[in-house]
């Protein structure tokens, strides 16, 4: 409790101020309540500050332990010295909240930081490289364009190219509307997750607040339902308008409408100081990397999703699906499904900042050793065999059991 | 009417209550696709679903502790998109029998509360409450 770790309190009165009482519901409240907390004491900033720098400075409470809500609005404190905790805390490769603390700069970022927070949009995090789009936003930082282009082009988080095309359509690039629109096709699933139904959400959104009018397509249903067609071809044909007539070419890695079939097993890794994995095998002997509309596929020798397919089920007769380890933003989960009318069999487990020992089950590290030993040794995109050794070292550990 | 009489009838012979009405599915981004601010008028897509008994699909939220009679749901697993609204999560409250984090997606079923519930300090609570079970 922040007030009894505090002790009496600067007014020396023995009910908590508000500030500790909205710290308190910052750090420690439920995940409804706390960025509203971490919200409020930015309107108490000049009185909450000093309280923070207090926690952090005199009661030995780390910088991560202020949770990711309250580290995002430290951001926009403009307190000079707990900026400082923040661009130490994004550098720091340690550190478990470095998106919350990139997005808190970024909503207030000064024009001599514009060099670090552009440095952003290369991060091996997808969080914070739109962090570094936001960044280069608020500054209007046009010089910074080529770096935008790459990410519209490149990468490989759906998120990531949707904010690049959203900033290159407010610097006048227009047609980098067509990456949105684009989205309003996909259909695309991660196992259980639909990954496809988020990006319409996003897009429709995203399309409607540009265009200022609702447009009358239902991000529920896919573009080609019925109910949907009218809208989506109204859409086009408007947008194809505003861009002057030529609809670009998308790259590959955005188009909407890939086959990509069901996996049979999957394996996602979060990790905060390795990146994200996206995997899935599919029963045709095909390897999926990544886990948008268009991931990288790989042709695998014939046998192998059968053979891993029966020893991962063999490994995993003893654990049942379940959660392992404490909340934070290092994640490993594995899905098991082969029977594609079924929802899938889920394993995870997640941590924060500090290395935990024997997290990880050792079936599971068998599995993920058997994966790992199926993605090829070259950097293919960023899911190269070494970069997935890393994450899965810095999440549960070391592979060998 | 005849048929309603002789169905009370046997109900009261039974001592039966009264029949559950089938659910209507909705999905959660019904409830979280809206820009939630404190004290707004609630479209009226989520307004219409007060009191009624629904099914949606969604994930536990990775911080439901072991033995939990109420917990937290999201449409988002790994809750990645940046800071979440009041809205974009259900407060379950279990009919019966308790639960730990379980992975994956699952389905909620019961009767959906829509309205702020206020905290000590004027925060939003929850928004949306779910009396039911999952499967």
């Amino acid at each position: 409790m922040i007030a009894g770790s505090l002790g009496v309190s600067a007014q020396d009165d023995e009910k908590p101020s508000m500030v500790d009482r909205l710290l308190e519901a910052a750090r420690n409240g439920s995940p409804v309540v706390r960025p509203q907390a971490a919200n409020r004491l930015v309107a108490l900033r000049e009185e909450a500050a000093p309280r923070v720098l207090e926690l952090l400075d005199t009661e030995g409470v780390r910088l991560a332990a202020l949770g990711q809500e309250l580290i995002e609005a430290l951001g926009k404190f403009e307190n000079l010295e707990l900026r400082d905790r923040l661009w130490a805390a994004v550098d720091d490769p340690d550190f478990p909240w470095r998106p919350a603390a990139a997005r808190g700069l970024a909503a207030s970022i000064h024009d001599d930081e514009l060099a670090r927070a552009a440095a952003w949009c290369s991060d091996k995090l997808a969080a914070v490289r739109v962090a570094g789009i936001s960044a280069l936003d608020q500054l209007e930082a046009t010089s910074h364009a080529g770096r935008i282009r790459g990410l519209l082009f490149q990468d490989v988080n759906d998120v990531v190219r949707r904010e690049a095309a959203l900033l290159f359509d407010r610097w006048e690039n227009t047609w980098a509307l067509a990456w949105v629109v684009e989205e309003l096709d996909r259909t695309d699933r991660f196992f259980d997750t639909d990954t496809g139904k988020i990006a319409r959400f996003a897009a429709v959104r995203a399309l409607e607040k540009r265009l200022g009018k609702k447009l009358g397509f239902d991000a529920e249903l896919p573009a080609t339902a019925e109910k949907n067609a009218e809208a989506r071809a109204k859409l086009r044909a408007e947008v194809k308008t505003l861009i002057g007539g030529r609809w670009p070419k998308l790259p590959r890695v955005a188009r909407a409408g890939g086959d990509v079939p069901p996996g049979v097993l999957g394996v996602e890794v979060r990790s905060c100081r390795a990146g994200e994995f996206f995997l899935r095998f599919s029963a045709d002997d095909r390897l999926w990397i990544g886990s948008g509309p268009s991931p990288i596929v790989l042709q695998l020798p014939k046998g192998s999703v059968a053979r891993l397919l029966e020893a991962t089920t063999a490994d995993l007769a003893e654990l049942e699906p379940a959660t392992w380890g404490e909340p934070g933003c290092d994640a490993e989960q594995l899905y098991l499904r082969p029977d594609p009318d079924s929802p899938a069999k889920v394993w995870r487990l997640s941590k924060g900042a500090d290395p935990v020992e024997g997290l990880r089950p050792d079936a599971m590290s068998k599995v993920f050793g058997m994966v790992q030993r199926l993605v090829p040794e070259n950097d293919e995109g960023q899911a190269g065999r070494a970069q997935l050794v890393k994450a899965f070292e810095s999440v549960g550990g070391s592979l060998d059991s | 009417m005849r048929h309603l009489i002789l169905a009370l009838l046997a109900a009261l012979s039974l001592g039966a209550t009264a029949p559950l009405e089938d659910p209507i599915e909705i999905e959660i981004t019904t409830l979280s696709e809206f820009d939630f601010t404190q004290g707004m008028d609630l479209p009226k897509q989520v307004t219409e679903l007060d009191g009624i008994r629904v099914i949606f699909e969604a994930y536990m939220h990775n911080e439901t502790k072991d033995d939990a009679t109420t917990f937290l749901v999201v449409g988002d697993a790994c809750m990645c998109s940046g800071t979440p609204l009041p809205n974009h999560f259900v407060e379950i409250t279990l009919d019966s029998g308790t639960t730990g984090h379980r992975p994956g997606l699952m389905s909620f079923e019961g009767v959906l509360e829509v309205s702020e519930e206020l905290d000590d300090l004027g925060l939003v609570k929850s928004l949306y409450r779910l009396d039911g079970n999952f499967f």
